[in-house]
């Protein structure tokens, strides 16, 4: 990642999400992980928007599961973190908590935006 | 139940292609988990909310294609500079083809699409013409009478009917006399024509004089600065026009002319001796804002009809025509199938570029391959292929406009007859987008179509030594050999017509007019003036100027004729056949020349029998003498000697009796290409009885005759500064400068010839190319086989030579059509000479061999293990 790039804060979620699913980050999975831990709807476009710029990135990448096993069943998109997702992430969570205790601030919602 | 349909109809619009089914599946499947309006709510909800992210998205996407643009030129410019040949080859081929195809397109877009400046109502002006049924309608020629032109005002719908009658002037000023094109005009012509003088003012009623007594005169701007130094107090001030004063009262605005290059107009009122059967007159009619044309000419023609019933003597069989204006100019069919031409000749670069594209393509099956191997889609090796095209046709089309905004500027300035200073093609900026948009066009067509094709490579074959790209199926292959016959066939039929061209200019450059044209000047003046109304007069002021020439140091002798030998003729008349009297049916066709006493000395000729004329008869309007050439001389007498007899010339309804004093060598005066059995058949008179105003003089001097040209200009003007000396010229200077126009298109003719050849053996070297590529295995198999390399190599030079046989046997055909068509344009070559059609195939054989020679030479190269490994 250049440097002066920082990730926006919905990419810090999808990477999130993406490393804590694993084997099963599909993008609904990743959707509803988000809605469950920020406790807020959260639109589908934005979460395939994101995860095809991270991609775009190199942030993450993904392989196609095998067909479900139903009629017309199709090959689903499974992302993973690539190592430079990892290195990423890893930086901007460690600078976001150190940014937190410097102010000592901590929102008691713990609400995005 | 089932999801809102127009919100599941936008989630599907709106995303990407990757992620759509994926988006569709999610919401569906999180809807059914739902239950009731709240899932539509949420479907609804969620859809929208999704619209912004994804829109970005793919903004985003759009906007990242230019961001690999810069790479790609970067590629591009890198492969094309490790191939300079293969980038300088095709550079030139689209510079050619898009330069002739802007040039021809400034002409189209000068004749045909710019507005005429006449104002408004432009589209209503129309040239009105007089027709005959047995005159063929030349329309420059075919003008009006003007008591018919008065006539025609009494038409309805027209506003306006004006008259122009072109003449040419001397004007001379203290400082200078010039030779001037002018026109005399009715005085409602130019507020007609909607254009005001840019200084004074234009000419009333009360201008209006007969010809030869003007009073005023209105000049162009280009005469104001030319002769007058463009002095702002010119008007109201006085020059002499034919020896007369008349009065400039205005000057018209920058680069106007009418009818054609006229620098001069004067107010015209016709005499009322003017005749009915004295159509001279160019006449102009602004029709009524409601009336067609059709109208006009049926109103016309009601005029012309009862005319005719009226004065039969006169106007027995004529009726009128109208023409919009822009017509009569410029017929805008000779442009229309010029652009055809060279869009032909630009398809034809296209394929030629596209066929190298593809011939390159086939050494760079190893680079395309490796490059998709290495994760390059497909669309994107198109893109870095089209974008080497892209730069290729950008160079090309520059370089194409550079060359055509010169070929342009060559075109006006060399143009025997120029346009309309209203249709002057130039490079606007119009013609510079339209240079644009075509040289995109010719990027895509030329780029896009070869691209398409080599870029179907198979990654998997990467790095085989064999790999080759897809370079088309056999029958595209058939047309694409179709295609290059016929360049050959068309480069051959050019090669024979610009060999002929080459021949007959040369032909007319040399051609032996009856004397030695190298040591002669020869210039023209004009007698103006009331006091030379005399003839005699006339004659003895020509006799004295020749007398004063003579005198010049360096010059040998000098003498005195109506027009210039090789450049014009004399005055057309007949003359009763000496063995049929009286009978007018056998009257002979002869050209009539006035003659001083020493024109022949002058050509260093001397006479075959008896003597040239003397100086008092020279001088006198009554001596009967004429001296006849030797053609006529044998036609009228043959077997005698012409000396002594009487020759009796028509004059309109008589005979004069003239007696042959003497036989003239023949001589050519009408320019080469122009003589008729007429023209070479010529009688002589005495300056004085021709009474010609035009003089020509002819000085046979010692060294090079340009260095008399002051002289010889200084000493006319020392015995009457009111005559106009003009069109001086070394009489070897003058031929060249006649036959410029053949020389012209000779040389042209054989630039497009190499060109069309050059295209040929271009089209030739891509084919075989690829043939070559495409049969890489079957060489393979016949070397393994036993088949020897010289064996191979000329199977593929077959592939030449049955190109060549193709297209030499359709050129044939083609080339038999033009020279029968430029047979009557010829000056004494035959267009059917074997050595005129001999070399034209050597050459073309030659080329085409050349080009199939390194292809042929690269098929016998190929390593049988490996073109075998390949499959």
């Amino acid at each position: 990642m250049p440097k002066g790039e920082f990730l926006g804060e919905f990419e810090i979620y999808v990477l999130l999400a993406v490393k804590r699913l694993g084997d099963d980050a599909y993008g609904i999975g990743i959707r509803h992980a988000i809605e469950q831990r920020t406790g807020r709807e959260t639109a589908i476009g934005a979460v395939y928007a994101t995860l095809a710029r991270l991609e775009e990135k190199s942030l993450v990448r993904h392989a196609l599961s095998a067909p479900q096993p139903v009629a017309g069943g199709r090959g689903r998109k499974c992302y993973h973190l690539t190592p430079a997702g990892e290195r990423a992430l890893s930086h901007s969570t460690t600078m976001l908590a150190r940014m937190m205790s410097d102010a000592a601030v901590v929102s008691a919602k713990g609400r995005a935006r | 139940m089932t999801p809102p349909r127009f919100s599941r109809w936008l989630a599907a619009w709106l995303s990407p292609r990757a992620d759509r089914a994926d988006i569709l599946a999610d919401l569906d499947a999180d809807f059914s988990s739902r239950t009731g309006s709240d899932a539509r709510r949420w479907y609804r909800r969620q859809v929208w909310r999704s619209a912004a992210p994804l829109l970005r998205r793919r903004l985003h996407v759009l906007t990242a294609w230019p961001r690999g643009f810069s790479q790609d030129v970067t590629f591009a410019a890198r492969s094309l500079r490790a191939a300079p040949a293969f980038a300088i080859g095709v550079i030139l081929m689209l510079a050619i083809g898009i330069g002739a195809h802007i040039i021809v397109s400034a002409v189209v877009d000068g004749v045909l699409l710019r507005p005429l400046p006449f104002g408004d109502h432009s589209d209503r002006l129309v040239t009105i013409h007089s027709l005959h049924p047995t005159i063929a309608p030349d329309w420059d020629d075919a003008r009006v009478s003007y008591p018919d032109l008065v006539a025609m005002r009494h038409a309805e719908g027209f506003e306006a009917v004006e008259g122009v009658l072109p003449r040419n002037v001397s004007l001379s000023s203290p400082e200078q006399a010039n030779r001037v094109q002018a026109a005399s005009i009715t005085p409602g012509l130019f507020p007609m024509l909607g254009i005001t003088p840019a200084l004074g003012r234009g000419f009333t009623d009360a201008d209006a004089a007969l010809i030869g007594h003007e009073t005023s005169a209105i000049i162009s701007a280009s005469l104001w600065h030319g002769m007058f130094g463009g002095d702002p107090r010119i008007v109201g001030t006085s020059v002499l026009m034919n020896g007369r004063a008349v009065t400039i009262i205005g000057v018209m605005p920058d680069h106007f002319s009418f009818p054609h290059e006229q620098e001069l107009w004067l107010p015209l009122r016709a005499d009322e001796t003017t005749g009915r059967a004295n159509r001279a007159y160019f006449a102009v009619g602004l029709l009524r804002a409601a009336r067609t044309i059709d109208q006009g000419r049926a109103e016309l023609n009601a005029i012309a009809a009862s005319l005719a019933d009226r004065y039969p003597d006169t106007n027995r069989g004529w009726s009128a025509y109208a023409m919009p204006i822009r017509s009569f100019f410029v017929s805008g069919k000779s442009q229309t199938s010029m652009l055809g031409a060279v869009t032909l000749v630009l398809i034809v670069v296209c394929a030629n570029v596209a066929g190298l594209i593809v011939a390159r393509g086939v050494g760079r099956a190893r680079e395309l391959t490796l490059r998709a191997a290495l994760g390059a889609g497909r669309a994107r090796l198109i893109r870095l292929l089209v974008t080497e095209t892209a730069l290729l046709s950008i160079a090309g089309g520059a370089l194409g406009l550079l060359a055509a905004s010169w070929g342009v500027r060559a075109l006006v300035a060399w143009s025997p007859e120029p346009p309309p200073y209203w249709a002057t093609p130039e490079i606007d900026l119009r013609v510079a987008l339209f240079a644009t948009a075509l040289t995109a066009a010719v990027a895509l067509v030329a780029g896009l179509l070869p691209a398409i094709r080599i870029s179907k490579v198979d990654a998997s074959g990467a790095l085989l030594p064999g790999a080759r790209p897809n370079v088309g199926s056999p029958r595209t292959r058939r047309l694409q050999q179709w295609l290059v016959a016929g360049q050959v066939a068309f480069s051959f039929a050019l090669l024979v017509g610009a060999g002929l061209l080459t021949r007959s200019a040369n032909a007319l450059l040399t051609a032996d007019g009856g004397f030695n044209p190298a040591p002669l000047l020869s210039l023209r003046f004009y007698i103006a003036g009331d006091r030379y109304d005399d003839p005699n007069l006339r004659g003895g002021v020509v006799n004295d100027i020749v007398e004063r020439l003579s005198a010049l140091p360096g010059v040998i002798s000098a003498g005195s004729t109506g027009s210039i030998p090789t450049d014009d003729g004399g005055d057309g008349t007949r003359v009763e056949d000496p063995a049929a009297p009286g009978d007018a049916t056998r009257e002979i066709g002869v050209q009539v020349t006035p003659a001083g006493p020493t024109l022949f000395s002058a050509l260093n000729l001397s006479l075959i029998d008896g003597r040239t004329f003397t100086a008092a008869e020279a001088a006198d309007a009554t001596s009967d003498v004429v001296i006849v050439n030797a053609r006529l001389a044998a036609k009228l007498w043959p077997g005698d000697v012409a000396t002594g007899h009487t020759l009796r010339i028509r004059d309109e309804d008589t005979f004069v009796s003239t007696r042959v004093v003497g036989v003239a060598p023949n001589l050519v005066y009408e320019e080469f290409g122009e003589e008729t059995p007429q023209s070479q058949l010529m009688v002589y008179v005495p300056t004085a009885r021709a009474g010609w105003r035009t003089q020509a003089l002819l000085l046979r001097v010692n060294g090079d005759p340009a260095s008399l040209a002051a002289a010889a200009r200084a000493e006319v003007r020392r015995v009457d500064p009111g005559f106009a000396v003009y069109d001086v010229m070394t009489m070897t200077d003058r031929r060249g400068y006649n036959h410029w126009g053949n020389r012209f298109m000779g040389r042209v003719a054989s630039d497009f010839a190499l060109v069309a050849l050059l295209l040929a053996a271009i089209g030739a070297y891509s084919i075989a190319s690829y043939t070559v590529a495409q049969r890489t295995r079957e060489i393979g198999v016949r070397l393994a086989l036993g088949s020897s390399r010289s064996r191979i190599m000329r199977l593929f030079l077959g592939l030449g030579g049955r190109l060549a046989l193709w297209g030499g046997a359709l050129g044939l055909v083609l080339a038999a059509v033009v020279a029968r068509a430029l047979a009557g344009d010829l000056f004494r070559v035959s267009p059917w000479t074997p050595s005129d059609w001999i070399t034209p195939a050597m050459l073309l054989i030659l080329a085409v061999l050349a080009a199939t020679y390194l292809p042929a030479r690269r098929a016998s190269r190929v390593d049988p293990a490996i073109a075998l490994r390949s499959e």
